[in-house]
């Protein structure tokens, strides 16, 4: 059953060019859905607007069958979803500890240790720890919110290729293992082959692909296609 | 992590940032609690004046046939405002004679003239209380022997030491004051006391012999009046000095008193003598007014630069308030946290400020009010208006003691301006944040 739905969104910056074009989509929990799509095509908007920081010009976003729109944003930000930034967005005057409590009362320390940080790196200015184990930071903060939904914007973006991977097979953990629906929007090629879903934006709409190992192969339409992994779901 | 921590956090992690806001509301609030202090010095010392001027009114009613009659002086006290203190003088002259009515001997060395039928005659001066009048309190009489005369002592004379010895008199001895133009108008006085003079008369030369030093008598107001009136078992007056408690009242309480009845206040002369008390006055306006416009000016300021530092330091931190809000965190909450930040550092410039400002407004501000007080002092000194009335020493005008303290009312006044401070800077810094959607910070941020 989906977790989210989203239903016919528009957008479009300033009332003028038309970044989404009555988009479609559903996401299940336990799976790992990859955005992909040239620059400036509106994944990252896409991404804000499943997240709730910004309302869709037209159509509905669904969170287990509610409108987010109704049921508010904030309060759909606060329970509902995690965000992972291409920045990490940690806060500079936080330890890892403190940004992972940020998000929850549980100790810190068990998912940041699982993720591979050790007791003193925990305890250290986050501005001192290298580019990964600050996305590692990042992707704990969003795990131990423990919202069902974590929504990625170039997690791998800023990161060196075994850094990427590792944070790639983090996230599919998350999907598969703590039944997280994971949604990364990515330029990575690499990231996507591991996906369950792979979407395209182009043009304004959203499209599954063909061959989730392919992402350069040709998309069909989300509407009339199911993906594989949704057909191994049969 | 509720908001608290994360303000706690912050201001004790970002080190830079904290004690830079901290230096500038020190600054601010020392100001503003110095300008508060030394304008409650300022108050005080007006105060303080009020009471050490006294002003007062004088009328004159030398005019009038038979002076001011003790019935209109009950009247004239029960008008509201005055303080109760009063004066009442008269002056005249006299034929001096010993008990047997012989005419006693007067100095005539260094008198522009001896009038006819003044050859044993001299100024007599009548006061409520004899070491009140302006010869004893300006002019360097002083008492060698006996005791002064009050409105409790009747029928009694204070005579110059050199008068005692050149006609042989002494403490308790008797001798006649008579009218200078009626001689078998006399009445007996006993002589209460001696006085000398501790300064050289300075119009020696021009001075008829009957206002030379030696030849003056002191008496008491009734001996005054039969002298001057002819009255017997009353006393009317020629002059009454009267002192009220505001000096700012004077005004009312003269025309309250000239609509008194029973007098003719057409021939009477009521003259004001606050000149003392304005003028001291105008110089502590003069320095309240700038302490009023420093307080105007440093509020204005301190609240615009407060605005526009905070403007800046949350311009910087727009990345933190997306992060904030992509969190589900509310505005309210972050706005909250960056008050929370301000005031905790404001809490503590505004304890340390007390020492602070203790220290300076101290320093400036008696060096400010010793300026305006030596003025004060001057202005004092320098008015000599009232010829028989005692004037205040400048020091004891109550000024010299008047030290800029801390008051708690000032204190605390603080406190509440730099919180509302606080809150009003942080909401107008925030509010381009604030009033903007997550996305748009978020992508401000990136």
């Amino acid at each position: 059953m989906s977790i989210m739905e989203i239903k016919q969104v528009g957008y479009s910056y300033d009332n003028k060019k038309k970044v989404l074009k009555g988009v479609n989509a559903e996401m299940e929990q336990g799976k790992l859905y990859a955005i992909l799509g040239p620059s400036g095509c509106g994944k990252t908007t896409l991404l804000s607007l499943i997240g709730g920081l910004d309302s869709p010009g037209s159509g509905q976003i669904y969170f287990d069958g509610q409108d987010i729109a109704r049921t508010g944003l904030s309060d759909h930000r606060k329970n509902h979803v995690a965000f992972i930034f291409q920045a990490y967005n940690l806060i500079d005057y936080l330890t890892p500890a403190e940004n992972v409590s940020l998000t929850s009362k549980l100790p810190p320390l068990p998912i940041l240790e699982r993720l591979g940080l050790t007791k003193e790196e925990a305890r250290r200015n986050v501005l001192k720890l290298s580019g990964g184990q600050q996305q590692r930071v990042a992707i704990a903060r969003a795990l131990a919110s423990e919202a069902p939904v974590i929504l990625a914007d170039e997690p791998t973006g800023n990161l060196d290729e075994d850094t990427a991977q590792d944070i790639t097979e983090i996230l599919k953990e998350s999907a598969h293992k703590m039944n997280k629906c994971v949604v990364v929007v990515t330029h990575s090629g690499e990231l996507a082959k591991q996906a369950d879903v792979v979407f395209r934006l182009k043009k304004g709409e959203l499209q599954v692909l063909e061959r989730i190992d392919d992402p350069s192969a040709q998309p069909r339409s989300r509407r009339n296609n199911t993906s594989r992994s949704e057909r191994r779901g049969r | 992590m509720n908001l608290y921590k994360r303000a706690y956090l912050y201001s004790i992690r970002k080190k830079g940032k904290t004690l830079t806001l901290l230096a500038f509301l020190l600054v601010m609030a020392t100001l503003m609690l110095t300008c508060l202090s030394i304008q409650s010095a300022t108050e005080t010392a007006n105060a303080n004046i009020k009471k050490a001027l006294l002003g007062y009114f004088t009328i004159n009613a030398k005019t009038l046939e038979n002076g001011i009659p003790e019935d209109t002086v009950s009247q004239i006290l029960d008008v509201d405002g005055l303080s109760g203190r009063y004066t009442l003088r008269s002056y005249t002259y006299a034929a001096y004679f010993d008990a047997d009515g012989n005419g006693l001997t007067i100095n005539t060395e260094g008198a522009a003239q001896v009038p006819e039928g003044y050859e044993n005659a001299g100024r007599v001066v009548a006061n409520s209380n004899s070491q009140e009048d302006s010869y004893f309190t300006d002019g360097g009489f002083e008492m060698v022997e006996g005791s002064p005369i009050t409105t409790e002592t009747g029928s009694q004379v204070l005579i110059h030491e050199k008068f005692a010895q050149r006609n042989g008199l002494s403490v308790g001895d008797t001798m006649l004051l008579g009218n200078v133009e009626d001689k078998d108008k006399t009445i007996p006085v006993t002589v209460a006391g001696i006085f000398t003079n501790t300064e050289e008369q300075d119009s020696i030369g021009m001075a008829p012999s009957y206002d030379l030093y030696d030849n003056i008598v002191f008496t008491d107001l009734s001996t005054a009046s039969f002298l001057l009136y002819g009255t017997e078992g009353t006393t009317n007056v020629q002059y009454g000095d009267f002192y009220v408690n505001d000096p700012d009242e004077l005004e009312r309480i003269m025309t309250d008193v000239q609509e008194l009845d029973g007098v003719d206040w057409e021939s009477c002369t009521l003259t004001r003598y606050d000149n003392d008390y304005q003028n001291a006055k105008e110089s502590l306006e003069g320095l309240q007014n700038i302490v009023f416009i420093a307080i105007a000016v440093v509020s204005v300021i301190c609240f615009l630069v407060l605005a526009l530092f905070l403007t800046l330091r949350l311009r910087g931190r727009i990345h933190e308030t997306g992060v904030y809000l992509a969190m589900g965190i509310s505005k309210g909450s972050v706005l909250l946290q960056y008050l929370l930040e301000v005031i905790l550092v404001a809490a503590i410039a505004l304890v340390i400020s007390f020492g602070t400002s203790t220290a300076i407004s101290h320093q400036i501000g008696s060096s400010l009010l010793s300026q305006v007080t030596s003025e004060t002092y001057e202005t004092v000194d320098l008015t000599g208006e009232s010829e028989a009335v005692e004037e205040e020493p400048a020091e004891d005008l109550g000024l010299a003691e008047i030290e800029v303290a801390l008051s708690a009312e000032d204190y605390a006044l603080v406190w509440a301006f730099g919180m509302v401070l606080c809150v009003a800077s942080t909401a107008l810094a925030a509010y381009p944040i604030m009033k903007m959607k997550p996305k748009s910070i978020l992508s401000q941020m990136s």
